[in-house]
């Protein structure tokens, strides 16, 4: 007589997902333990200060601005593509994609360059909102493409005027993606670090890197690094709490038609100035920067030699970590689809938890554990690679996860019952089906990584450059001419993923309820 | 081609009992349905015959050979049992040509075998290269079986095969698969909730409830003899009536029916097509119409006898009454009666 077993075993997948889970844990164990440690009367002497008053207020202030900014933004953009007669709408929806190909730290790169009056806060403000509010726009459009036109022309039917009934029956069922965008851009500013110290805006993340730089690892860096890692997870939380229980899916099962468009009349030509003003100054600087710095700098010094180290560094430096990211994510998006349990969803929501933290603080944790646990590992390639797999698991989580339920078990009992083995359904039905999926997640980790630049430059073993390093160590000693040629090639870096986003969301097409989980893949 | 034997099957999940202790024979190249409403356990009992879930206790065996038993089982590849799932689980990233011969050997994997199978299932040699989601789901359901009967299984599994379908799809669908099987010789079991489909296709029945198998007939000896008014009511609508049997007739507020049961207090079981509807004056029992569904061909009228018993007659739609018609009852040929004492 066999007997059935009521709890889980230990199974190989879910040791694995521990071990994963335990090391993703480690920057906020880290932050966690040495605050705690610490003993109340260092904490209150490092805590209450004028200087983390004041970068508090200044992190705030941009953070709310921004938010507010890229909202408008984000949302005007996407109602006028997706919901007017505004023409050229693949157009537009391209060029309002775009900005996400040109990274944070090289559009502030653009600006300073040309001018030093964006070194203020409204010069922060500008350049931050410009670079993110895609990240708003994006998820909006994907839920207006596939808003179904009924419950707008109920709200007419019972006496609304179209602006009422887009605002009263439309608009709640977009606030989801609003959230979402709006979040992300909360946690992209707050780990935000090589455009605001181009733009000479101090925040927690200037000032962690500052620490460092004069103290190395110092308790005041970590006290630091503890209020930036908060301001995260209380964003998370209110976000969540704005989200609330609510639901907005449609009822009924019919596909759903799309709302005539709004007819703009004579504001058309004011929608199309608008669009190409922001066009110009999200593009258009930083292109024309580039353009300027590439003819001026080419005509100096363009060093091939050392343009080729860097590309080629950072091409197997993003290779080997998106390698490692994927099969760290394997394990956690195998327990969390086939495996379904208490303990395996805990675990696949730990794997989220580094979308709250910012690259920084994940590198000056990792630095200081290195040394304190394995002194060997202190600036090498592992760590570098570590800090990697732990910034970038939800990315590729997010896209394991969605191939593995690509490949429901059915087929796999279906394969066996025809006579395969357990080898040969895993060759046959499984790896054929998932193998896109994981694909596709390396691919978005590995263009993250090569245009990552804060974990790259603290963490990366000393005699390795990449493209980052050196368009930072260039920019930010005023070489911009010899920059130039970096910020190139980190545009053609991240253009692939742009454009792998935008297509995904575009006007009149994909799954509302997919693109926030997708956007989470964004730079 | 090999008989199915299942004895004394017992499955649990937890605290609860799936399965218990169930035996079900399905004869060579039969056609065996087994019919329960959903949660009764027949989608365990196929996957145990099918070698995905062990059983507690119990055999499986597939003509002579034992492959299911406390001490051992056969791996579910080893078993040569075709399996066909719901909405037919076409691998997605293989043509249908592919689908088809996925579980064949490489060298066996040949063109005459595809258009052997492809005219077997009744499609059309086109579709070969098409992906299945270009596939209508009568279509699907074909391949899948296509598939499941190409390496010449032992035996075949459908496990509510025409759920996906639409009602006038289910029907064809069903008579098609009933014909391929036919043709192949096939010895298969299918599961299903839908009892016109299991009277239907089947030429034995298994009616299932919690976790045990009630009566195994053929779909005429099923319908006639109900082992018990759950049965009887589950297997096509049916009318029960208290009455007392006394020699042959039962004495209900039907009238006097002609039954074969021991005397005394009994349940009486009347089918909707016994109930015919008459002129007031040529029957003894009247009744209410309460409400009257009309299919065209046919129509089903629910009434109130003067005591208040519903009652639901089907018959031929050039005698429909209308809504509170009052109207004569006759019932035709014998009923089924069983015993009070039994319930």
């Amino acid at each position: 007589m066999t007997t059935i077993r009521v709890h889980p075993r230990l199974s190989p997948a879910l040791l694995a997902g521990i071990v994963v889970v335990g090391l993703t844990l480690i920057p906020l164990g880290y932050v966690v333990w040495e605050t705690a440690t610490m003993g109340p009367g260092q904490l209150h002497d490092l805590l209450w200060r004028p200087r983390v008053g004041e970068l508090l207020g200044n992190t705030l202030k941009l953070l709310v601005t921004v938010v507010a900014l890229t909202v408008v933004l984000g949302v005007a953009g996407a109602i006028l593509v997706v919901r007017t007669n505004l023409g050229a709408p693949m157009l537009w929806h391209a060029l309002l994609s775009a900005p996400l190909a040109v990274p944070a730290f090289v559009n502030s790169y653009g600006w300073v360059s040309l001018t030093s009056q964006v070194q203020s806060y409204w010069g922060a403000v500008l350049v931050v909102s410009l670079s993110y509010f895609p990240l708003v726009y994006l998820p909006v459009v994907a839920s207006l493409a596939t808003l179904d036109a009924a419950p707008e022309e109920v709200a007419r039917s019972l006496g609304r005027g179209r602006a009422r009934a887009f605002a009263g029956a439309a608009l709640p069922r977009l606030l989801p993606g609003i959230l979402g965008g709006a979040l992300l851009v909360g946690l992209h500013v707050l780990a935000e670090f090589g455009a605001l110290q181009l733009l000479g805006y101090p925040t927690f993340t200037t000032a962690i890197y500052g620490q460092y730089r004069s103290a190395f690892a110092s308790n005041a860096g970590t006290v630091l690094s503890g209020v930036l890692v908060t301001l995260c997870i209380l964003l998370l939380l209110v976000e969540l709490l704005a989200r609330g229980r609510r639901r907005y899916d449609r009822v009924g099962r019919s596909a759903g038609r799309p709302p005539e468009p709004f007819r703009l009349g004579a504001w058309r030509p004011v929608a199309w100035a608008a669009l190409l003003g922001l066009t110009a100054l999200s593009l258009g600087v930083p292109g024309y920067s580039l353009v300027h710095w590439l003819l001026v700098g080419s005509s100096t010094e363009f060093p091939i030699g050392d343009l080729s180290t860097a590309l080629v560094s950072t091409l197997s430096l993003a290779a080997a970590g998106a390698v490692l990211t994927v099969l760290m994510a394997l394990p956690l998006a195998w327990l969390a689809v086939r495996r379904r349990t208490t303990v395996s969803t805990a675990l696949e929501r730990a794997g989220y938890i580094a979308n709250a933290l910012p690259g920084i603080v994940v590198a000056l944790a990792l630095i200081t554990v290195s040394i304190r646990v394995v002194p060997s590992l202190y600036q090498t390639l592992p760590v570098l690679l570590l800090a990697y797999a732990i910034l970038f698991l939800p990315r590729a989580l997010v896209s394991v996860r969605s191939s593995l339920e690509q490949a429901p078990p059915v087929l796999e009992d279906v394969s066996r019952s025809l006579g395969q083995s357990a080898w040969a359904t895993l060759r046959r039905v499984t790896l054929p089906l998932v193998a896109p999926g994981i694909g596709a997640g390396a691919a978005l980790v590995f263009l993250a990584i090569s245009t990552e630049l804060t974990a790259t430059l603290l963490l990366s073993p000393i005699g390795t450059t990449t493209l980052a390093t050196e368009f930072w160590s260039n920019s930010s000693s005023v070489r911009y001419g010899a920059a130039a040629p970096y910020a190139l090639l980190l545009v053609l870096a991240a253009i692939p993923a742009t454009v792998m986003l935008s297509l995904h969301a575009r006007p009149g097409r994909a799954s509302a309820a997919e693109i926030p989980r997708r956007m989470e893949l964004a730079a | 081609m090999s008989a199915v034997t299942l004895s004394g099957i017992s499955k649990s999940y937890g605290a609860q009992r799936v399965l218990d202790s169930v035996d079900l024979h399905v004869p060579d190249g039969s056609l065996t349905a087994v019919l329960g409403p959903s949660g009764c356990g027949k989608t365990t009992l196929l996957r145990i015959v099918a070698g995905f879930v062990r059983s507690e206790a119990g055999t499986v065996s597939l003509g002579d050979r034992v492959v299911e038993s406390p001490g051992t089982a056969l791996a579910a590849e080893k078993r040569g049992v075709g399996y066909v799932p719901q909405e037919g689980a076409l691998f997605p990233h293989l043509d249908v040509a592919a689908n088809i011969l996925y579980g064949l050997p490489r060298g066996r994997r040949s063109k005459t075998r595809l258009a052997e199978l492809l005219d077997l299932a009744e499609l059309p040699h086109d579709v070969a290269r098409r992906s299945p989601h270009e596939l209508s789901g009568g279509q699907q359901q074909r391949v899948a079986l296509a598939r499941a009967l190409a390496p010449a299984p032992r035996v075949i599994l459908l496990d509510e095969p025409f759920s996906s379908l639409d009602a006038g799809l289910r029907v064809s669908a069903g008579r098609a698969v009933r014909r391929v099987l036919r043709h192949a010789g096939a010895t298969a079991l299918l599961v299903t909730h839908d009892q016109g489909e299991a009277l239907s296709l089947a030429d034995q029945v298994a009616v299932m409830r919690a976790g045990r198998v009630v009566q195994v007939d053929s779909p005429t000896a099923l319908y006639a003899h109900p082992v018990d008014p759950e049965t009887a009511t589950f297997i096509g609508g049916a009318t029960v009536v208290s009455g007392q049997v006394r020699g042959g007739v039962a004495l209900t507020s039907l009238g006097d029916l002609t039954v074969r049961a021991e005397d005394g207090p009994a349940r009486v079981l009347v089918r909707p097509e016994q109930v015919r509807l008459v002129e007031l004056a040529e029957a003894g029992v009247h009744g209410t119409v309460t409400e009257v569904s009309f299919y065209g061909a046919q129509v089903v009228v629910h009434l109130d006898l003067a005591d208040g018993t519903p009652v639901t007659a089907r018959g031929s739609s050039a005698h429909t009454p209308e809504s509170g018609e009052k109207v004569g009852l006759l019932v035709e040929g014998a009923v089924v009666a069983y015993p009070e004492s039994s319930q």
